[in-house]
């Protein structure tokens, strides 16, 4: 396994709100890791800065080897990015809106039509290839959203909340997908507000709260080595949710 | 990180072609309807009681007027409406920031596609003009290269703005404050020389008013004003491109 993200003493900071505080980890080929944490905690921001959409106040991303910071344009080729957003192109259909992105790869026209077609195939779209993106049903826009990650044969999926919001159905047929691509040597960075999506995929897990990360290991290892039964528990438990607090809120509703 | 890649540049043209392949039915009426009415109602209708106008007919006035303003027009368009629709609503600048195109790239391309889209609509209104018997000379073949330039610098300007306004609304009053008196002002239906003394050195500073002149030098046949203005708006497109580069990364990355 080779490491394709390090992520070196990272901070990221607004004005005097830390949003991200000294974080490190690594992510391989085959590997999934998950980033646990309440909304606010941090994930998104520090995805973003892997991908450039965010800058870094402090620390240091290395995809591939390559600094993040210092060229971007060449990192981002080797990531595909899962936004929690869409950011799909209202105006043209669902191939169209494969081959608007993949031409921003140099990928040659004849091969990215032929690579668009696969990946419609891929994440069973393929009826639906000259359909309008309002057509699409949630679950369809986030298999899309999967599709455009994989155009340029990313080393890096990542995945901010891929299945939010989606039915237990699309959550099954998304999870075989990932997992059908880490096997194929492709590493994922994944965020989720459900334990067992992190369960399913995730080799490793950082519990991340107000930016800093309170525990790292296996879905297995961590609630043992804290002292939990599940991995909710000592998410729960780690980030101050703990019964005290849990009996305040039932007190007050 | 300022750094532009010309091929990347490329492919956000490429990626705008391919929506406006699709949207060109439906934009094409609403970007030459404006004019054709200018045209018919001044043009036609006021040209009887106006006469001649700086030594030219007052039709043929107005219709270069009309060429270089429906070129700012729909390049304006391009940098604001659709450019903000890309930018805070479907964030496509997003989707393609993910790929090794830049920001920077994105809002570059965007500029000179406002300029590929200030080259189409305003031909096709010279076409329609040409018809009516507003081409004198063979030097209007270089019109396209004008609106060209004048729709690379409406772009420029259009989105400078587009990226700083916090919310749609602002985006009229970029238009009503900037674009419509300077469709009105720019030497486009009436001369400069008719408008109060103080207020004429102004004009010089309309970019508008530097197209206007030389699509109407080229529509009659003369080349005499062509080249200051054109290095007038060189050098403002070289001064503007800067800064929308700065802004967007400034205003776009958190």
């Amino acid at each position: 396994m080779s490491e394709i993200l390090n992520v070196i003493n990272l901070s990221k900071k607004y004005g005097f709100f830390t949003a991200v505080k000294n974080v490190n980890f690594v992510v391989s080929s085959r590997e999934c890791v998950a980033l646990l944490g309440e909304n606010g905690a941090g994930k998104t921001t520090t995805m973003k800065m892997i991908y450039s959409a965010a800058s870094i106040t402090d620390g240091q991303i290395k995809v591939d080897g390559i600094d993040v910071s210092k060229n971007p344009a060449t990192t981002k080729r080797a990531l595909g990015i899962v936004s929690q957003e869409d950011l799909l192109d209202g105006s043209l259909t669902v191939l169209e809106n494969l081959i608007a992105h993949g031409i921003c790869y140099d990928i040659p026209k004849k091969q990215l039509k032929e690579k668009c077609k696969e990946l419609l195939e891929f994440v069973g779209l393929s009826n639906y290839a000259n359909k309008e993106i309002t057509s699409l049903s949630g679950g369809m826009r986030r298999r899309l959203v999967l599709a455009r990650a994989m155009l340029n044969d990313p080393k890096l999926i990542i995945l901010d909340e891929p299945t939010t919001g989606l039915d237990v159905q699309s959550r099954h047929v998304i999870w075989k997908k990932l997992l059908t691509l880490k096997q194929q040597g492709v590493a994922l960075l994944l965020t989720s507000h459900y334990m067992d999506e992190v369960e399913k995929l995730a080799d490793k897990v950082l519990i991340i709260h107000q930016g800093v990360v309170l525990a790292e290991g296996t879905p297995d290892n961590l609630p043992v080595q804290n002292g939990y039964k599940t991995l909710e528990d000592t998410f729960l438990g780690l980030t101050g949710f703990d019964e005290e607090a849990n009996d305040i809120v039932q007190a007050l509703s | 990180m300022y750094k532009l890649s010309l091929n990347s540049i490329k492919h956000v043209i490429e990626r705008n072609y391919m929506s406006f392949k699709k949207l060109f039915k439906i934009s094409v009426f609403p970007n030459l309807l404006d004019p054709i009415l200018y045209l018919v109602a001044m043009g036609i209708g006021l040209a009887g009681f106006v006469g001649n106008v700086e030594s030219m007919s007052y039709f043929m006035f107005v219709t270069s007027g009309l060429v270089a303003a429906t070129g700012m027009n729909a390049a304006t368009n391009e940098a604001t409406t659709n450019a903000f629709i890309q930018m805070r609503v479907e964030k496509t600048y997003y989707a393609i920031s993910m790929t090794p195109v830049n920001l920077q790239d994105i809002v570059i391309g965007q500029a000179v596609w406002a300029g590929v889209r200030s080259t189409i609509f305003g031909s096709l209104f010279l076409i329609i003009a040409a018809f009516l018997g507003a081409v004198q000379s063979w030097l209007v073949i270089a019109i396209p290269l004008v609106l060209f330039l004048n729709g690379l610098l409406f772009g420029l300007l259009g989105l400078i703005f587009t990226i700083i306004v916090p919310n749609r609304d602002y985006l009229n009053y970029y238009v009503m404050l900037i674009i419509q008196p300077l469709y009105m002002f720019s030497d486009t239906f009436f001369p400069i020389s008719s408008m109060p003394k103080w207020l004429r050195p102004y004009s010089w500073f309309s970019p508008l008013y530097h197209a206007v002149n030389v699509c109407r030098s080229l529509m009659i046949g003369s080349i005499t004003n062509v080249g200051w203005n054109i290095l007038w708006m060189l050098l403002v497109i070289t001064l503007l491109g800067i800064i929308p580069v700065r802004l967007v990364h400034k205003k776009l990355v958190y």
